[in-house]
């Protein structure tokens, strides 16, 4: 085995200025897959993250509001809701659950004259959901949250929100909805304050549960149970998930954030994405390096040809390429990954600000945020440096084939 | 007094009335300067029933004065109709709003009654071209079968069947239409009693037929006419009012 590195290793240095060529291809495409990777991940991870936080890792529903969730059918709430919380609660995977209410409501500033034709979703949730999942995805741009000192319906905008209606913390707003059974609701309310996090958060607006309650009618319920895993990870979520499905029974959807409309169709698009980049940047590098093999190998015909003749088997023709090869992919990927580092550090904790115009253009679809920043993880770290090994294998495999395969009598033919 | 002897000749006479004669003998039934009443609104969504109550003041065909008394959620909210316009006074947010737009196709509090159902029965003459199909028995009792049908096909209803009782004249059954030809509401008018001497209905269930399983039923409890009528009844001040 040794003989065959010190082979690989000698032919590497032969043409350096080639080896140098392929060396800076591989490291390009590493340092590259690393940095896209970053960004893509930052990018996902964080609409992910904050929609899951949002809109719970888990939610619980009822069958009857999953097969009409469209419509926002009120009436499919749980009510009372404490014992299925409590039931959840005691899930060990659990680590915490809170039940929520979403509404479409108009809303409009109390000194206007006419209904407005400005449309929130309104959330009401309890304080622990506020103060655990929701505040420290949201940046206050104004005014505070909710405070047990004040009288009366407390809501918190979000910033488009108070944008469009014009309106400052401290205002009057009347929310105007339909209850459970469509009766007209309503409510005057003072504005707490103004919040802005990503697109999302900027089109809602948040309300405490009792106010929430009222405007729907579910006067000791909810709609939705959000429930918080312990084992945060994709596989936990679903781990968590399982438990509860087993705990609940019939009645109820359980749906870890992955399988909610939005990700089913978007995640696996995510992720092929990700594959077809990792593919693209494997084909180029791979080019370059069978490119570099077959050139070697046309060089070394006759060398071969004088290897095989004193005994040297096929398999061993074949390795000493292949570890030529790896030996340039791995260390133009070990160099791409130092070298991508600092930019995908740089991603990390600078971010690319895109501005607020796009976070508005995006609308309440996704959970966009103005400014993007990248997610560095060992896993990216990884996919580039196995970018350099496939891609080492895969371009080096044909001219090693090609390599073992020339007769003996035929390369020393060539060598004359 | 020659009113008096037009309802006698349509109820009791064996002549064929024209669709107006009967709509007029309908309105002189109804007809009072001022009333006053209790009612209770049944709304049964088909899931479950919800009861209002609230006290009504009309005046003429014209005006209306509503104010919901029950239940606690729903007690001070008030609604105003004065001709062909109305508003809704919101207690908890302190605001009168005017109902139009698409809230005028909304049940009011949730029911198969909308506000534009309330809006529009007073003008039927214009909007409808109306003729009589014939004598047909509903319920053992003898009722005039009027088909109406939309002079203008942008009315809610393009199409109105309406049974009106022999006697009583009263629309005891109507069925609403869409322009395809799609029954979209019906109304049925029952427990027909003797009140100041005109013939009243006091009960109505209106069923949407769209929702299933849903019906609303209106019960009057007590109803008085030609009350003496507050002047600051149909105007916002009294929305505003909180009583």
């Amino acid at each position: 085995m040794n003989h065959i590195l010190q082979l690989a290793a000698r032919n590497a240095r032969r043409n350096l200025r080639r080896t140098l060529l392929t060396l800076s291809t591989v490291m390009v495409g590493a340092a590259f897959t690393l940095i896209t990777l970053t960004f893509l991940r930052g990018v996902y991870g964080g609409m992910t993250a904050d929609w899951a936080e949002a809109f719970g890792p888990v939610r619980i529903v009822t069958s009857e509001y999953a097969k009409k969730e469209v419509l926002q059918p009120l009436y499919a709430n749980m009510d009372p809701i404490d014992e299925v919380l409590n039931q959840v609660r005691a899930v060990p995977e659990v680590q915490d659950a809170s039940g929520v209410i979403r509404q479409g409501v108009i809303v409009t500033p109390a000194e206007a004259e006419e209904l407005g034709d400005v449309g929130t979703l309104l959330l009401g949730g309890d304080e622990a959901f506020f103060t655990s999942h929701l505040k420290p995805g949201a940046d206050l741009i104004e005014g505070g949250w909710f405070s047990p000192e004040e009288a009366g319906d407390q809501i918190v905008l979000g910033r488009r929100v108070a944008q469009q209606l014009g309106v400052s913390a401290s205002d009057e707003v009347v929310l105007m909805g339909a209850d459970q059974d469509g009766s007209l609701a309503e409510t005057r309310a003072r504005v707490m304050g103004i919040v802005s996090g990503n697109s999302l958060l900027d089109a809602q607006s948040f309300v405490p549960l009792e106010t929430a309650r009222y405007m729907a009618n579910i006067p000791d319920g909810g709609l939705e149970i959000l429930v918080y895993p312990v084992d945060g990870s994709r596989s936990g979520v679903v781990a968590t998930a399982d438990a509860l499905r087993k705990t609940l029974g019939d009645g109820y959807v359980i749906e870890p954030w992955m399988e909610r409309s939005l990700w089913k169709t978007n995640l696996p698009i995510m992720d092929a994405i990700e594959w077809v980049l990792a593919a693209i940047v494997v084909f180029l590098m791979a080019l370059a390096i069978f490119n570099t093999m077959t050139m070697s190998v046309l060089e070394r015909t006759g060398e071969i040809g004088v290897l095989r003749a004193m005994g040297q088997k096929k398999g061993e023709t074949i390795l000493v390429f292949l570890t030529e090869s790896l030996l340039i992919g791995l260390t133009g990927a070990l160099i791409g990954v130092l070298v991508g580092l600092p930019f995908a550090y740089w991603l990390a904790t600078q971010g690319v600000t895109f501005g607020q115009d796009v976070v508005d253009e995006v609308g309440d679809s996704l959970p966009m945020t103005a400014t993007v920043y990248g997610n560095i993880s060992l896993d990216a770290v990884l996919i580039a440096l196995s970018c350099g090994v496939a891609t080492a294998l895969i371009g080096a495999l044909l001219p090693a084939l090609r390599a073992s395969s020339i007769p003996p009598y035929e390369a020393m033919r060539s060598r004359r | 007094m020659w009113f008096l002897v037009f309802l006698f000749q349509v109820a009791f006479g064996g002549e064929v009335p024209t669709a107006a004669e009967l709509l007029a003998a309908m309105d002189a039934n109804l007809q009072s300067s001022s009333q006053e009443s209790v009612t209770k609104m049944v709304v049964n969504d088909g899931r479950r029933t919800r009861e209002y109550r609230m006290s009504v003041v009309a005046r003429g065909r014209e005006d209306a004065a509503v104010a919901y008394l029950e239940p606690a959620r729903d007690s001070g909210t008030k609604m105003l109709k004065v001709g062909e316009q109305m508003w809704i006074y919101l207690p908890r947010s302190e605001r009168v709003q005017k109902i139009s737009g698409h809230m005028m196709r909304q049940g009011m509090m949730g029911s198969d009654l909308s506000y534009e159902d309330m809006m529009t029965t007073e003008d039927f003459d214009e909007r409808y071209e109306a003729s009589v199909v014939g004598q047909v028995e509903l319920a053992g009792r003898k009722h005039w079968l009027l088909d109406a049908n939309a002079k203008d096909s942008s009315v809610t209803y393009p199409r109105r069947k309406m049974w009106i009782d022999a006697e009583y004249l009263i629309p005891t059954k109507q069925e609403l239409y869409a322009v395809s030809g799609m029954l979209l509401k019906t109304w049925s008018m029952a427990d027909i009693r003797e009140i100041d001497g005109k013939n009243v209905p006091m009960k109505m269930v209106i069923v949407d037929e769209l929702k299933e399983g849903s019906s609303t039923t209106m019960v009057t409890e007590s109803l008085k006419f030609d009350v003496p009528l507050e002047g600051e009844v149909f105007s916002r001040r009294w929305l505003e009012r909180r009583e």
